[in-house]
This record gives structure tokens, C-alpha cells and sequence, in this order.
């Protein structure tokens, strides 16, 4: 998470605006459903691709066919071990997608925590100076 | 006649009832007319004539007849100085298997296996539409690349709406990560499809080449009893090249009942691809001619069908290797699309994009 913080040298240049409220529902209504779904899809790709894998190692009857003069057979094995192939890549990439957009979410909160963090230390600090006030006045 | 007189089929292992029910019908009709062929002395049917003494007589070369011929029968009761030994039509053939291993190559593949692993490959996030995924705001959004499969899902516009109170270096940064995370999601999603597209097509390629082989087995069936007299009566019949699926357009999903967008089921497209998919392809597949002659010599015309047979198991397994060669090309181009520069001065690269690596100049 605080990878996406900002660092003390931005902190202190930069002026931030964030409704953490608002970004916070906005989070669990518009992003957290998306990586959701990546997830379920991703689970069923990662299942395709082991089904895929099973039938080339084994030969497995139905997506193998009979002997016949054997090219088919060798054509078929070739062509499965692409799609395991390609498939194998295909999944890594979804799981990468997943920790990507699960790693932003962690970011966005992060920052809502830190906008958080900084006005209720805003808030102590003029509670303080209101009341070293306070105490001069007397 | 399908089946030779008092005969019944006799079926041939490897190609099965419940996977090809019209080819393991033909094969089983096929294999009891080999058999009956090869024991001419059981019965009346077709068969040849060979002259054991050819140098005195008119004849000297074996000849067919449809039926047997009770004069020229080498144990008939005929005093002839020509006698004949009977032979089966197929007595010079060789191995009679040949005539079904392009068959026992087709068969066997069980759509309902590959099925269940194509359904997992055509559920997609950004390119399905569902009416529970509502888009809020009409933020200015860029476009999402060109894919076949579009992006349907609101996120993209939504995600403006998530960081509309953030103002900062970073809401900036974060911009241009969704932009390309949006991209690089949706581009997985085409490749998926497009495997999928490739079973469809592998699948296709299989059923169409049992089909095949199929109609010139039921062309063989039909000349065994020597119906007409050679030269007519010839088979013949146009029918797409089973290479030529490879190129044929497929569609995976599509938008189901209430606008939810849904998988296409593998069969569907499957029986779609083999009929209107055929006629009404962009790019015409090259047709293939199946062509079964009626010859002089039952024989010969055997040698043709399992030539043909052959040749459509070689174009099978051609088209297969050729789709081997079709999937890495198309997701080839599809991932140089995936290409993005996380930082303006820093370079391009095809990885699955971060946050961080957005994060200041």
C-alpha cells in the first residue's frame, strides 16, 4: 500500500483534493465488482487450461480421435499443445490483470487513509493551536 | 441394398454408434459387404472369374461378374476345357482394414468434452454487457482499442466517476493506468475468444471430414452389388475442403435474452459453421469434388474410395496444422496491440501494466 502513498518530498509540494467518502463507495461499487469478476473468469480460464493440458499429456479419448494413419493424431497433439501453450500465457496474464487492479484498489485506499490520516492531524493540530489560544487569552 | 443378401452389419471397432451414429451405420453396412465379397463362395453375389487355362480359350483375363455364373464355376458339373477359378472381387486388395482407418481417424472426439472447456473460455468481464452494470456519469473517457470483441462493460466511464473528487499528480497517473489496463483486459479477453474460435474450428474440421468420408463410404456401400454396368452411375458430389474452415468466421459470444451478453454454446456454432456459416462465409472456402467411379473391377473402384478416404484424413490433418499456425498469428497481432508507455518519457513495453509503474516522472 505504501508504494502508491505519496512520498514526503510530493507531500509537501503538492495540494490534494479527495472526498475519501465518496471515493470509499465509489471503490466498493464501481472497482471491487470488476476485480470480482476477473477473478471468477479467471478461475474458469485457469480450470480451461488444465482441461486443455490433461487431454494433450494423456491423448484423452474425445478430444482425441481414433489411429487411423496417425496424422491426425500428431496433428491434433500439436495443435493442443499450442492451445495449452498460449493458454498457460493467456492465464498468467488474467492473474496478473487481477493483482494489478487488486494492487490499485489497495493504492486508492491507501491515499483515502492518508487523506484521512492528514485531516485528523490537521484537525489535532488546530485543535492544539486553538487551545494554546484559548490559554493565552487568560 | 444396404446390406448384402441375409447379412447384417457387422461394426467396426473405434467407430462408435453413440459419437457417429450415420458413419458407424455406413461403416458397419461397408464392413458386411467386405465380407460377404471376400467369401464368394457362400453366396450369389459379385465376384471374378479367373481362366486357369487362358491359352485355349477366348479369354485370358480375369473377368467380374455381378453374380455368380453356375457354367463357369470351377465345381460345377460343366465339362469345358475353360475352367475358372472363382476369386473374391477383393482378392488383390490387400489389407481390408484400409478401408476404414479414415474413418476410425475422424472418429471418436466428443463435442461435449471439448464443450465444457470452451464455455470457460467465452466468459469475458469488459466484453460482456449486463443491465446490473450501470454507467454513472458521462465523463470524457478515451476510446478502447478496436477489437473484434468490443468493450461493453461501464467501467471505463465509471472509473472517472470513482476519481472525480481526487484532484492530484496521482489522480492524473491513475488515469492513464486505467486507460491501459482497460486496454490490455479487453485484448486478453479477444485472445481467449479467439482460442475459442480455434476449438470451434478444430472441432468443425473433424466433423466435417467424417462427413465426408461418410458420403464416399455410402457411395462404396452402393456399388458392392455392381448395380449398373461400369461406366454409370458414377458418385459425385461437391463439398467444401475441410482446410479451407480454417478460415471461416466464428462469432463465440453474443448478446443473449435481456441484454446480457452469453457464451455461445459449441455445438451451436458447430452446426452453424458447417451450414449458414458456410454460405454465407465472407471468404468462400475451395471446394472439394468426391468422386467414386463405377469401374470394371470392383477392385478398382475400392482403390479410389480409400484414396479419397486418405485423402480427406491428410486435408483433416492438414487443416488442423494450419490452425496450429492460424492461432499464434491472430494472437500474435492481438498482443502487439497491448504495447503502452506507462511514463512519457520512459518506453513502451507489452507487460500487464501496474499502478506504481505510473507513478511520478
Amino acid at each position: 500500500m505504501g508504494e502508491h502513498m505519496p512520498d514526503q518530498e510530493h507531500a509537501r509540494t503538492q495540494v490534494y483534493q479527495l472526498s475519501p467518502s465518496h471515493m470509499e463507495v465509489a471503490i466498493q461499487e464501481f472497482l471491487t465488482p470488476v476485480i470480482d469478476r476477473l477473478a471468477t473468469i479467471g478461475s474458469g480460464f485457469t480450470a480451461a487450461h488444465g482441461e486443455v493440458k490433461a487431454a494433450h499429456d494423456n491423448e484423452t479419448p474425445g478430444w482425441f480421435g481414433g489411429e487411423g494413419h496417425s496424422d491426425i493424431r500428431f496433428a491434433v497433439s500439436s495443435f493442443l499443445n499450442e492451445v495449452e501453450y498460449q493458454l498457460s500465457e493467456l492465464v498468467e496474464d488474467q492473474s496478473q490483470l487481477i493483482d494489478s487492479l487488486t494492487n490499485y484498489r489497495e493504492g486508492l485506499l491507501g491515499h483515502i487513509d492518508w487523506i484521512r490520516q492528514t485531516e485528523a492531524n490537521n484537525v489535532a493540530r488546530f485543535q492544539a493551536i486553538s487551545r494554546d489560544l484559548d490559554e493565552l487569552r487568560w | 441394398m444396404a446390406l448384402p443378401p441375409g447379412r447384417t452389419a457387422i461394426p467396426v471397432a473405434g467407430i462408435e454408434a453413440d459419437l457417429n451414429p450415420k458413419l458407424a451405420q455406413t461403416a458397419g453396412e461397408l464392413n458386411a459387404w467386405i465380407d460377404y465379397l471376400r467369401q464368394p463362395e457362400t453366396n450369389d453375389g459379385p465376384r471374378v472369374y479367373r481362366p486357369l487355362h487362358p491359352e485355349t480359350g477366348p479369354d485370358d483375363e480375369d473377368f467380374e461378374s455381378p453374380h455368380r455364373m453356375p457354367p463357369a464355376d470351377r465345381d460345377a458339373p460343366y465339362e469345358d476345357p475353360r475352367e475358372y477359378q472363382t476369386l473374391s472381387v477383393f482378392h488383390d486388395l490387400g489389407d481390408t482394414g484400409e478401408f476404414f482407418k479414415a474413418a476410425q481417424a475422424v472418429s471418436g472426439f466428443r463435442t461435449e468434452i471439448i464443450e465444457t472447456t470452451f464455455d470457460k473460455l467465452t466468459k469475458g468481464c469488459l466484453t460482456f454487457e449486463n443491465p446490473s452494470d450501470v454507467q454513472v456519469g458521462n465523463g470524457k473517457v478515451d476510446d478502447p482499442p478496436p477489437t473484434r470483441y468490443p468493450e461493453m462493460h461501464p467501467a471505463r466511464v465509471n472509473w472517472v466517476e470513482m476519481r472525480k473528487t481526487w484532484e492530484s499528480p496521482e489522480s492524473v497517473y491513475a488515469t492513464k493506468y486505467e486507460r491501459d489496463f482497460l486496454a490490455y483486459q479487453l485484448i486478453t479477453e479477444n485472445c481467449l475468444y479467439v482460442v475459442a474460435e480455434h476449438m470451434v474450428r478444430y472441432r468443425a474440421i473433424l466433423h466435417k471430414a467424417g462427413e465426408d468420408i461418410e458420403v464416399l463410404m455410402r457411395a462404396m456401400v452402393d456399388m458392392c452389388p455392381k448395380p449398373a454396368p461400369p461406366g454409370q452411375g458414377t458418385f459425385n458430389l461437391m463439398s467444401v475442403l475441410v482446410t479451407g474452415i480454417v478460415a471461416l468466421g466464428t462469432t463465440v459470444i453474443t448478446a443473449g435474452a435481456g441484454g446480457v451478453t452469453v457464451g455461445v454454446a459449441l455445438s451451436v456454432l458447430l452446426a452453424e459453421m458447417l451450414g449458414e456459416g458456410i454460405k454465407t462465409a465472407e471468404r468462400k472456402p475451395p471446394e472439394n469434388k468426391l468422386v467414386l467411379e463405377n469401374k470394371y473391377y470392383l477392385a478398382d473402384v475400392a482403390r479410389q474410395y480409400i484414396e479419397g478416404v486418405n485423402k480427406i484424413e491428410r486435408d483433416a490433418s492438414d487443416g488442423i496444422k494450419a490452425l496450429f499456425d492460424n492461432l499464434r498469428r491472430e494472437l500474435d497481432g492481438l498482443r502487439q496491440l497491448r504495447s503502452h508507455q506507462p511514463k512519457r518519457e520512459g518506453t513502451s513495453n507489452t507487460e500487464v501494466p501496474f499502478f506504481r509503474d505510473y507513478l511520478y516522472r
